[in-house]
């Protein structure tokens, strides 16, 4: 009985020595499931989106790091879509301060905002 | 007894060649190199499978690879709706948009167009197989060169216990933390096939980019 167990033991603790890291530099609960979603309309829930992927920006900031690059942009979008502009607006600022290299995008999408309502 | 050390001999070299890379047919990674594009543009995948949902499907699970390896990535779901709006929706006018104007549009450094090959199940005697097989090309929005190509499949038919399962299964389990409320087994399988295909480290594969601690300098 005990020799199964170690030889789980073993093969688990090997496993691990294959896995350079577990942890993922962002956090991303919700993102790409959301993605999907929103293409595929017959999953379309944009309110509970909206909930995880804030919980999500709620989580990093607790843990003192960064939503997925394009987490922000993309709940703007949602909140485009239900006509809560501001809370959009702010959410697509928030993209290009955690990621300047999105600067020239959020910046026309800014100016095109109004086409999402 | 002799029959357990066996065993675990048998079974430590089996890990130690999972863990180990095949170093040969690298591929030339100067203009990558040089350039080191920091923000990449995905546009939708064309789809040469059945699957009508292929592309979406395959596209809604680039990021997560793409983003961890240290690159910038635009909100894909964003960026088809900016198309859309513009009358673009098939994948293939995408693809036939000028350079020129993806660089005004998203000043992205790069863009990576995609093409689906095989995604679906095919029914066999003893067993189904559901298989998802893709390519990339990572082309440079400064030059127009490419940098970096690859391809890749995933399929639930894959052999337990052979050397790139160790890596699918871990990747798996990564791959279920991200989709665990999807149930759909082709768009579980374009999850692999995507980290696969986009995430670097590895022969051939994308290197890790600007915004990943792993870059090498």
């Amino acid at each position: 009985m005990i020799k199964p167990f170690f030889l789980l033991v073993m093969v688990t603790v090997a496993l691990q020595g294959c896995v350079q890291k577990t942890a993922t530099q962002y956090e991303w609960e919700g993102y790409q499931p959301s993605i999907y979603n929103y293409f595929v309309p017959s999953k379309h829930d944009t309110q509970a989106q909206i909930a995880t992927l804030e919980k999500s920006i709620e989580t990093a900031q607790a843990k003192g790091s960064r939503a997925a690059p394009g987490l922000h942009a993309h709940l703007a979008l949602l909140y485009f879509n239900l006509g809560r502009d501001e809370e959009g607006v702010g959410h697509l600022v928030t993209e290009k301060q955690l990621f300047p290299e999105a600067t020239e995008f959020v910046n026309f999408m800014l100016e095109k905002q109004g086409q999402f309502e | 007894m002799k029959t357990l050390i066996r065993i675990y001999g048998v079974l430590a070299v089996l890990l130690l060649v999972g863990c180990a890379s095949d170093q040969s047919a690298v591929y030339d990674y100067t203009k990558l190199k040089d350039e080191n594009p920091l923000s990449i543009l995905v546009l939708p995948p064309l789809n040469e499978s059945l699957e009508v949902n292929a592309s979406y499907s395959f596209l809604s699970q680039v990021t997560y690879p793409l983003a961890e390896s240290g690159y910038y990535v635009f909100p894909v779901a964003m960026v088809s709706d900016l198309f859309k709006h513009n009358g673009l929706t098939e994948p293939g006018e995408i693809h036939a948009v000028p350079m020129e104007k993806l660089r005004e549009i998203f000043a992205a450094d790069a863009v990576v167009y995609l093409k689906i090959t095989e995604y679906g199940t095919s029914y066999k005697v003893l067993s189904s197989d559901t298989r998802v097989t893709a390519q990339a090309r990572l082309v440079s929005l400064k030059t127009g060169e490419e940098l970096w190509q690859g391809s890749a499949t995933a399929s639930t038919a894959e052999q337990q216990g052979s050397n790139s399962d160790v890596f699918a299964m871990l990747l798996v389990a990564v791959i279920d933390q991200v989709v665990n409320t999807l149930s759909n087994k082709g768009h579980e399988v374009a999850g692999i096939a995507s980290a696969r295909l986009l995430h670097a480290g590895g022969p051939n594969r994308l290197l890790y980019g600007p915004r990943s601690p792993q870059q090498e300098p």
